[in-house]
């Protein structure tokens, strides 16, 4: 029996969110997809703060929430909620905004105020219980409303883009704080992000959610170095082909993907012909050609340019074939690369890794 | 309607100051309306006999009304905030069809001429009224005392209050609100301690804005209180009497209007817009 237990489901106007969870005490699972894609519905869903349409929860042997009975209250839930606004109250000063929660649950003035500095320090954060608010800094502010969050002492503690609004300097200092305080109190966590850092750097388990539903789920490692669907590989940052093995050589196989393009690569174990497979490999690995390449890779496909964008170093180059390429922006300028140019990709076959799917 | 700078306006660009783009046209109207709205209090000042205006102000006809404005005023204002404040939460917290027509009905006091009120508040409470009769079998009975002042001047102020409030129950949202439910906190302990103190500079101006509103009340209680000396005669209905008996009376009309525009004077120096410390 899970900790926690929850399959409410909700309908929204474009679709159903439906995302079972099932999380370990202490475990950090992080709920990882693009925006509008439903994870920030799920978290309201398990505080309470949106009805389901059907399901229940179940949290540290309580049932929260079940068809025909009446929900448990959100005061009554001990579910915390931390979002990237740090929402701390403006007329209380920082230490009075971590002994909220104790003092809501019954503790004495005395008693909430000791125990809110004594969280205040494990953040960092000596000497700053009398400051409002106003008077401490982005990353100050979000410090306090983890001291917060956790102060309550909830059952499940739900962080809805945590590090969203802080700027690159404060984000990698909060995110290892997060770590450290998380692990410490050993709180299970929801943590739901765009960010495949954060879920690299926080979760244990990734849950890959696109259009309200669940579309990849397993450990972090495994999700993120060897994404299951299309759409995790391109959050992770991969390119990925899903197919059939149609052939095999000395240590590669090679896979006619979906939409009928051939990949030639590592074999990570044992494949059949006939079996289904994912080929995966980075951007960076594809090389980009105006023209058919004469030699040796492999793996070589005419493509039309269907989109550039930004990307960690350079431009990523996304293809008809579903393939993306990072290139550099000098690159993009000496290929002429533009919307609609036919170019001709190419991978080594010793980039691909192919994976039982 | 979404608004749209003209062309050549483009953000960050300022080609001129603000004050440069009225039309010159524009200002003759402009003084014109200020001289409305500050000749006639400049004429009544002039007025005053200033040698005489501290025996007139504490005379015993302007010592009283001001006594019975003072005291009904903070009464009603009273009333207000402990029915104001609720209506407002529950107007705030609400939307669809019926808060809509909850609004209107609230919105309909602060439109209607007061005298109008104080004929609806005398048809409810008067003998013949529909809670009236029961009130005066049992032997209580309201209109032309200074309860009725009370009850006229909430009638014509509440409204203030209510929507003024509620609109910065909106503004502040309920976001705070929400996180103090996840920290535990029950609805009562969230109105008390986050929910109210976030709207207190709000609930200051309204609160003034409504006694303002309460102590220049006079059409309402006038027909529904009457003018009975020390009963229900607030400074309005004083400064009517006052003004229209006798010539020698009217310097305390005078001198009751100067202490009102030295009320309102300091009211507008407590409403004076500040920024609201502490809320981003």
């Amino acid at each position: 029996m899970s900790y926690l237990r929850s399959d409410l489901a909700v309908q929204r106007s474009e679709f159903t969110v439906d995302v079972p969870l099932a999380v370990e005490r202490g475990e950090v699972v992080a709920l990882l997809g693009p925006n509008g894609a439903g994870k920030s519905t799920v978290l309201h869903l398990l505080a309470g703060l949106l009805g389901p349409t059907s399901g229940s929860l179940e949290l540290a042997g309580r049932v929260l929430s079940a068809p025909g009975a009446r929900p448990v209250p959100v005061p009554e839930r001990r579910i915390g909620l931390m979002s990237q606004d740090p929402l701390l109250f403006p007329h209380l000063s920082a230490g009075d905004n971590v002994a909220f929660g104790p003092r809501s649950r019954g503790m004495g003035k005395a008693n909430a105020r000791v125990a809110a500095a004594e969280e205040l320090a494990r953040m960092g954060l000596d000497g700053m219980a009398d400051r409002k608010p106003v008077q401490l800094s982005g990353g100050q502010r979000q410090r306090v409303a983890l001291a917060r969050a956790l102060a309550a002492d909830p059952d499940l503690l739900l962080l809805d883009e945590p590090l969203g609004a802080l700027d690159v300097q404060t984000a990698p200092e909060i995110r290892q704080l997060l770590r450290t305080r998380l692990a410490a109190a050993g709180t299970t966590t929801v943590l739901v992000t765009h960010d495949v850092l954060d879920a690299a750097v926080l979760a244990d388990r990734i849950v890959v959610i696109d259009r309200g539903a669940m579309v990849d789920e397993g450990p972090a490692t495994r999700v993120l170095s060897a994404p299951r669907s299309p759409f995790s590989a391109h959050i992770a940052g991969v390119n990925l082909l899903v197919g059939d093995v149609v052939g095999s050589g000395e240590g590669t196989v090679t896979v006619r993907s979906g939409n009928e393009i051939l990949v030639t690569g590592v074999a990570i174990s044992g494949l059949a012909t006939g079996a289904a497979a994912a080929a995966v490999f980075r951007p960076s690995a594809v090389a980009v050609y105006p023209a058919e390449v004469a030699g040796s890779p492999r793996n070589h496909w005419p493509a039309t340019v269907v989109g550039l964008e930004p990307a960690a170093d350079g431009v990523r180059v996304r293809t008809s074939v579903g393939v993306a390429a990072d290139l550099t922006p000098a690159a993009i300028a000496e290929l002429g690369l533009t919307i609609g140019a036919r170019v001709h990709l190419a991978v080594k076959a010793t980039e691909i890794r192919i994976h039982p799917h | 309607m979404r608004a749209t700078s003209p062309p050549g306006h483009a953000a960050g660009t300022r080609t001129s100051p603000a004050a440069a783009a009225v039309p010159r046209s524009l200002y003759l109207p402009a003084v014109i309306g200020v001289g409305l709205l500050v000749l006639p209090l400049l004429a009544l000042l002039l007025k005053i006999d200033w040698a005489e205006l501290p025996e007139a102000i504490t005379s015993p006809a302007a010592l009283n009304a001001l006594k019975l404005s003072l005291i009904t005023g903070v009464a009603a204002t009273l009333a207000c905030l402990v029915l104001g404040i609720p209506l407002a939460l529950v107007l705030a917290r609400s939307s669809g069809q019926w808060s809509r027509v909850l609004r209107a009905l609230v919105t309909l006091p602060l439109v209607l001429p007061p005298m109008v009120g104080g004929i609806a508040l005398l048809y409810l409470f008067g003998r013949q009224g529909k809670l009236g009769g029961y009130l005066f079998a049992l032997g209580i009975r309201i209109p032309f005392t200074t309860v009725a002042v009370v009850i006229a001047q909430t009638f014509v102020a509440l409204p203030f209050l209510v929507l003024s409030l509620e609109g910065s129950l909106r503004t502040a949202g309920t976001r705070y609100e929400t996180v103090a439910a996840t920290l535990g906190a029950g609805r009562w302990t969230v109105f008390r301690r986050i929910t109210l103190p976030l709207v207190g500079p709000g609930l200051l101006a309204a609160t003034v804005l409504c006694f303002a509103r309460a102590l220049g009340e006079f059409g309402a209680t006038a027909l529904f209180a009457g003018n009975a000396f020390g009963v229900t005669r607030t400074m309005p209905l004083a400064i009517y009497i006052y003004f229209t008996a006798s010539l020698e009376d009217q310097q305390t009309a005078i001198a009751l209007s100067f202490l009102l525009i030295v009320v309102a004077a300091a009211i507008l120096l407590v409403l004076r817009p500040r920024p609201a410390e502490g809320i981003r």
